[in-house]
Parts: structure tokens; C-alpha cells; sequence
């Protein structure tokens, strides 16, 4: 298991090393969470933040990345209650999705913006167990809910990605 | 497992466009050592201003007559939006008001293109009290749940002093010490080191347009948090005050070139349906008429509505608010008529979000919805268009214990007795037992069990409907006005055949004498010339793809002399569809002066 302090390095030296190592896994989160660049940009940094300031009390019972993402899912669960981000429609499309220099797989595309534009209720568990691989556990200690609302909202959110999801395995399976 | 990696290398794959950041680390230690907080963009802009000693001079000189509003944006909305308001006309105002224990000062006001931007400061009277900007103390998440509100909690409880929420936004605004007209705003509030709230707005619009002077009434809400996090009962305090602002030029306005360039040539010539009334046919105009504000309180009778006598009434200038011995609720305003049914049985507001939120979360009790105004929830929720009921349409004309002709005309009486003119019927739907049923499912389905939608009100199960449950649902249209939600008229009932069950009517002005009449308008392909050149210049809007109708309307607008008040004005009302609409099917849609060409509303506004 990945640990957070090592015996004789310094707050700096750790937070840097925990930046480089989770800086983009954390910012496709924030991104696939808040749909702007711009703001999750800014969750990404108050997640870092954060885990700096507590970098102390972390005591390596869980996984680096799972803490990590926790803070971060809270930071955008932040960010959303603003006014101003529920008056913006913030729906997603191909069109919307950042610019790449690899060539774009459509079928993949479409499925990232199914879930993208999931209700954000479902959207947080479906990004937190599929993309940041948490257990239901995890997913309803971080989101302070449920586990059983945790199951409740994946077996909605399978439900709703239905059609996103057969549509690539069949582009898989025909491929 | 695979599921999950199929879904990381999904995400991973489309995600692949976003790029790491080098600073980011710097910028987070420097920031945990006390520095003083600067999001992203501002460290880039600082960044540009030392590896260039030009960029140092201008940022120089732009920084001596900086604005405070444009800098907040630029912090909190980006460098572009905090740029555009830097090239706003600004006022300086200074004005403070006290409100629930809050001293609230309005620092400066932005005006560009048709939108208020604003920036305060609240602080609290008494030192001891500790600010909590409302955003994290909304209903969805109260303050104990977020980091920064358990801080605050604590702080509250070492000082000894009171945990208070804030807010501030606008309610209504006037230009040139014209009619005040209601508008929608956005606001957002930060806590600063010091204690104090930086509040911030933005409203544009309808009520909004060039002027001199501008007025605008804010209103103030405070409301006292417990140690939980959350509101205490009772202590949410709202204040209104109204502030006058002269906003100047400070900075050069860059034309975008897109503006120039339009053209009446430029515009692609396309088919699109030009509506209009014979009126213009004959004569090539339409007059002004007066616009009368509505007053349903002086007009509404609460014996229109229910016969079963009077349980409570709550009433002040303006408003009114009757629960019949039945349990309806009767709600007036000067422009609004609501009628719904209730039962006597208390139903816990909170049930829905503590079964999937919140499971500590505690009740919020009031009469249960009676089963007819979840019908006519289901009903209004297909006039919204929503997938699951896009086939549905008029069939019946006749229910089982009501025909339409019935329904119409008991709609039309209360209309008339409500003293609407001019409204129309433009939607209606014959809600049978196999209808309610149907929809009813569709409708449980995605409010309580797909998460695409989420209330806490009663779920019924609408199998168990019975033919005294059928009932047509019509919706009325003030079509003589321009569509636009602030000022359109409109009127829904839900009748059964124990009559009106449930009502939503609004109406803003009503129209009264003819005025003047202008000697000539603008023309209908004036009005999408305008559309191209408003669209081309607004920092919201998106190109224009196609034009579908243009239609010459009336619309309440303020008097040439704003302190004439309303009139209803020849407008033309454009409807189109734009890039988002081209991919997401809907329409967008502009209004501009007939007679002078100006923008009056607009989607993109």
C-alpha cells in the first residue's frame, strides 16, 4: 500500500510527490464531476491543499488515492452548491470534452459523456466506484451517505448507463 | 472488476486532453504557508507580468484603476469574464444597510451590455458572531457537512458568539428612476480571512437596459445557524433596501471584430416563418397600449376556489394566503393565483432525502398534497416535454364524469372573474384513468427511482385512481404578449368533475387603451440582422445556425420616459436555433424593439 510520509522527508517533499503522482487522475475526476476545466483545475489545487494541511493526521489506514479522491469529491461537492454552478446548464458533449492529440474514439466518447451528464447524485458513486475503484464502503464514508444508498444510486445509475454501455460492448464486440 | 477498468480506460481515454499542471505543487505549499489564497489564473497572469517588463508596466497601469468587481470575477468566473467587467462602466457606491445583526456594504457595481455585477462586504455587528456564507449552508448540505462550515462551527462556539448565514441579491431593478421590474440573479458569497463575506451578484435581462442611473433593490438574508450546522427555527431574517448608482467608463471597450463584420449580405438567406398580426398587414404598424400592472389581490375572491369556509388566513399589503376547512390552499400576490389540495394527514417534507442522502436528517412536517395535485403535477410535468412522455397527446374530449367543453368553460369563468383578456388556450390534456395510470408510473419512476429527478413530495401510486380522479389539464396563453417568463401571461388548471382542483395563474400587466402608434417599423429581416449582430458581440452567445420564426408581438417594456412606466410595446420576438440547439433540440430565442430595433431579452443574455 502506497503510504503518504516517509521517515525523514519533509511536508514539501511529500506534497510534491503526491501531486506528480496523482495531479492528472484527480483533475479527470474533478473534470468528469464538474464539466469545466477551469473549476476543476481549481478543485484539483484546494484538494492538494487540503491534504497538505493534513498530511499529520493522515494515518495510511486507506489508500493514498482513495483519500485523495475523497477530499476531492468533496472539494467539487463544494464548488457545485453554488448558485451560480446550478443556474449554468453544464451538460456535456463530444463537442465539450477537452482537445487531445491521440485521435478520439468516438463509441468511448459517448459513453464518457453518458456519464458525465448522469443526475449528480448518481454521477459522484459511479465516479468514485468505477473510475477511483472505491468499495461501497468507502463511497458512502466519503459522500457521508448510506452504503445502502450507495447500492441504490449504482443499480439507478447501471440502469440509466444501460444503453451507453451495451452500445460499446457491441462496438467491441464487432470491432 | 473489468466493468471498472473498461470504465477507467473509457474516462482515461476521453479525458486524455487535460494537462498537468507544473506549478501546481509550488503554488499549494506557498499558498499552506500562510500566502495570501490566489486561484490559478490569477498565479498565470502574475506569472506573464515578471517574465515581461512590458506586460509589468501595462498590468501597472490597469491595476491603478482596477475594479473590484472585475477582479473578483476574474478570481472566482476567470480572467476573460474579469476582463470584460474591467471594460464596464463602474460605480463606486459605499452604501451599507444593517440587517439581522450583519452590517452589509454594497463596495461597487459593474454595468455592461445589460447585466449588474456587483461586489460587497458583510460584516457582523458584533465581533463575537462568526459569517457563513450561505452557499455552504444551503438545504441540500448544511454547514456541518463541509470542512470550512465545521470550522466555522468551532470558531463560533471558542467566541461565544452567534453562527450566522448571509446573503445578499438582487430583487428587482429599475433604470433612470424607472419601473422597478423583478429579476433573476445569481450570487455567490467567499468568507475572507478577516471574518468578513465578499458577496458578490449578477442579474441581466428583462428589467435591464442602457440608461443613466440604475436602482436596485437588494435583498438581505440572514439567518442564525446552531451548533448542528443548521438553521435555527424561526431566526431567518429578510430586509430589502433600494440603491442608486451612477456607472462610468473607466476603461477602453474592445469591440469584438465579429461585430463589425456583420452585415445585412452576410446573413444567410433562409426560409423562416414571419407571423404577424393583420393589423401590420394593412397599415405596415401595430400601436403601443398601456400596460396596466396586475393586482390579483384586490381581485381574487377565495369563494372562487373552495365553498368549504375559511380554516386560516394570513394576509399583508399585497398578499394573501387562505387554507380552506378542506385543507386547499388558496396562495395570492399581486401577479399570482395559486389553488392546490392538501389532506389533514401530516406528511414529513424530508422523507425522500433521508432515505437516500441523509438518514439523520430530521422531518419537515405539513399537510400531504392531496392525489389531485399529484395529477396535475404529472399532467404539467408532460407539458414539459419531458422523453418518457413525448408521444402524449389531446385524444378524449369527453371523461368519464366531465366532457372538455365543461372543463374550458370552468376554466373561462375564473379567468374572467380573475379579469384576464386575451388569453388563449394553447395546450390541454384529457387525463383518463389509463392516462393517469401510465403516467403515473413514468412519472414515480423518475422522480424516486431512476435519480434523474428528486422530490420529497408524496409519492402516490396512481393505479389506485378512480374515475372521479379524471380531469383535464389547460394550460391559457396571454398571446397578444411576447413569450418571456418574467412578463407572459399564463394560466393552468387542473378540472375534475368537482371543478377546479388546482390553478397557477400569472399575469404581470394587463393590457389597457391604445396609446400612440409609430409611423413605421423595423422589419421583420431588421429583427434577424439584429439577432446576428447581438449574438456576434455577446460574451453568452453561441452562432446562430437557423432562424425559424419571427413574430411581431407586443411586450411590457418601460416608457421611452422611464418615469411613464409600462407599456406594451410592438416587439419582434425571434425564435432560433443555435449550436447547443442544433445538438441538444431546443430553440433559443431573442426579442427586439419593433420601433427602434433595440434588444429587449434574449437567451443568451
Amino acid at each position: 500500500m502506497e503510504t503518504v510520509k516517509g521517515p525523514c522527508r519533509s511536508a514539501e517533499e511529500e506534497i510534491t510527490d503526491l501531486v506528480e503522482t496523482h495531479q492528472l487522475a484527480l483533475l479527470r475526476l474533478c473534470f468528469a464531476y464538474l464539466h469545466d476545466q477551469a473549476l476543476a483545475e481549481d478543485a484539483v489545487q484546494e484538494t492538494f491543499l487540503k491534504a497538505y494541511r493534513k498530511l499529520d493526521q493522515f494515518q495510511g489506514n486507506a489508500n493514498v488515492k482513495t483519500w485523495l479522491s475523497a477530499i476531492a469529491i468533496n472539494c467539487c461537492r463544494d464548488m457545485s452548491r453554488g448558485s451560480w454552478f446550478r443556474h449554468i446548464d453544464r451538460s456535456v458533449s463530444i463537442d465539450t470534452l477537452p482537445l487531445r492529440a491521440e485521435e478520439s474514439d468516438p463509441e468511448k466518447d459517448s459513453v464518457s459523456v453518458e456519464v458525465m451528464n448522469l443526475p449528480i447524485r448518481l454521477r459522484e458513486v459511479v465516479l468514485l466506484y468505477y473510475f477511483e475503484d472505491m468499495n461501497t464502503n468507502e463511497i458512502a464514508e466519503t459522500l457521508r451517505i448510506s452504503q445502502q444508498a450507495v447500492s441504490g444510486r449504482l443499480i439507478r445509475a447501471r440502469k440509466k448507463l444501460r444503453g451507453a454501455l451495451s452500445g460499446h460492448e457491441r462496438s467491441e464486440r464487432n470491432g | 472488476m473489468d466493468d471498472k477498468r473498461n470504465m477507467q480506460d473509457i474516462l482515461n481515454h476521453s479525458l486524455a486532453g487535460l494537462q498537468e499542471d507544473p506549478f501546481l505543487a509550488q503554488r499549494v505549499i506557498a499558498q499552506a504557508k500562510g500566502e495570501k489564497p490566489v486561484k490559478r489564473k490569477i498565479s498565470l497572469a502574475l506569472v506573464l507580468c515578471i517574465v515581461s517588463g512590458i506586460a509589468v508596466i501595462g498590468t501597472a497601469c490597469a491595476l491603478l484603476a482596477s475594479s473590484q468587481v472585475a477582479d473578483f470575477f476574474r478570481q472566482y468566473w476567470g480572467k476573460d469574464m474579469g476582463d470584460w467587467l474591467q471594460e464596464g462602466k463602474i460605480a463606486q457606491v459605499g452604501e451599507s444597510v444593517t440587517a439581522g445583526d450583519v452590517v452589509f456594504t454594497l463596495d461597487e457595481v459593474v454595468y455592461r451590455d445589460r447585466g449588474i455585477y456587483g461586489v460587497g462586504t458583510a460584516r457582523p455587528a458584533d465581533p463575537k458572531n462568526v459569517l457563513v456564507p450561505m452557499d455552504l449552508a444551503d438545504d441540500w448540505a448544511v454547514c456541518s457537512r463541509t470542512e470550512e462550515g465545521k470550522a466555522l462551527i468551532a470558531l463560533a462556539a471558542a467566541s461565544g458568539g452567534k453562527l450566522i448565514t448571509i446573503n445578499c441579491i438582487p430583487e428587482a431593478i429599475g433604470v433612470d428612476e424607472g419601473t422597478m421590474l423583478p429579476v433573476n440573479a445569481g450570487a455567490y458569497n467567499v468568507r475572507n480571512e478577516d471574518g468578513s463575506v465578499t458577496f458578490s451578484f449578477e442579474a441581466g435581462g428583462y428589467a435591464l437596459e442602457d440608461g443613466e442611473t440604475y436602482q436596485v433593490t437588494l435583498g438581505y438574508e440572514t439567518a442564525e445557524l446552531g451548533a448542528d450546522g443548521k438553521q435555527v427555527e424561526g431566526s431567518l431574517k429578510l430586509q430589502s433596501g433600494t440603491v442608486s448608482f451612477m456607472p462610468v467608463m473607466t476603461a477602453e471597450k474592445a469591440d469584438g471584430p465579429e461585430s463589425a463584420a456583420i452585415t445585412a449580405e452576410s446573413i444567410p438567406r433562409e426560409d423562416c416563418e414571419i407571423i404577424v398580426p393583420d393589423e401590420y398587414r394593412e397599415t405596415g404598424t401595430i400601436p403601443y397600449y398601456q400596460a396596466v400592472a396586475n393586482d390579483f389581490s384586490v381581485i381574487a375572491r377565495p369563494e372562487w376556489f373552495n365553498r368549504s369556509e375559511i380554516l386560516k388566513e394570513e394576509s399583508d399589503t399585497g398578499y394573501a394566503y387562505y387554507v380552506f376547512n378542506d385543507h386547499a390552499v388558496l396562495d395570492v400576490a399581486p401577479e399570482y393565483v395559486g389553488y392546490s389540495e392538501y389532506t389533514d394527514e401530516p406528511f414529513d417534507y424530508n422523507w425522500h432525502a433521508r432515505e437516500v442522502d441523509d438518514p439523520d436528517l430530521e422531518p419537515a412536517w405539513g399537510d400531504k398534497q392531496a392525489f389531485s395535485c399529484r395529477i396535475a403535477a404529472v399532467a404539467a410535468f408532460v407539458h414539459w416535454g419531458e422523453d418518457f412522455a413525448k408521444d402524449t397527446a389531446f385524444e378524449k374530449k369527453k371523461l368519464t364524469c366531465l366532457s372538455f367543453e365543461d372543463a374550458d368553460e370552468k376554466a373561462k369563468q375564473m379567468m374572467e372573474l380573475l379579469r384576464l383578456s386575451g388569453y388563449e388556450l394553447t395546450w390541454a390534456l384529457d387525463m383518463d384513468l389509463d392516462r393517469i395510470r401510465a403516467l403515473g408510473k413514468e412519472y414515480n419512476e423518475y422522480w424516486y427511482e431512476s435519480g434523474s429527478g428528486f422530490t420529497n413530495s408524496p409519492r402516490y401510486d396512481y393505479d389506485l385512481a378512480t374515475a372521479e380522479d379524471e380531469g383535464y389539464y389547460l394550460i391559457y396563453t396571454q398571446t397578444s404578449a411576447a413569450g418571456l417568463d418574467e412578463t407572459q401571461g399564463s394560466a393552468s388548471f387542473f378540472i375534475t368533475s368537482r371543478g377546479i382542483v388546482h390553478a397557477d395563474v400569472r399575469c404581470y400587466y394587463m393590457m389597457g387603451e391604445k396609446t400612440e402608434t409609430p409611423d413605421s417599423l423595423i422589419s421583420s429581416g431588421k429583427a434577424v440582422e439584429r439577432l446576428y449582430e447581438e449574438t456576434a458581440r455577446s460574451r453568452n452567445g453561441e452562432k446562430v445556425v437557423r432562424v425559424k420564426t419571427v413574430e411581431l408581438t407586443h411586450m411590457p417594456v418601460r416608457a421611452e420616459n422611464k418615469r411613464d412606466g409600462m407599456v406594451f410595446a410592438p416587439v419582434w420576438k425571434v425564435t432560433y436555433v443555435d449550436g447547443s440547439g442544433e445538438k441538444k433540440g431546443f430553440d433559443s430565442w431573442a426579442v427586439f424593439n419593433a420601433v427602434n430595433g433595440k434588444l429587449i431579452d434574449a437567451i443568451f443574455q
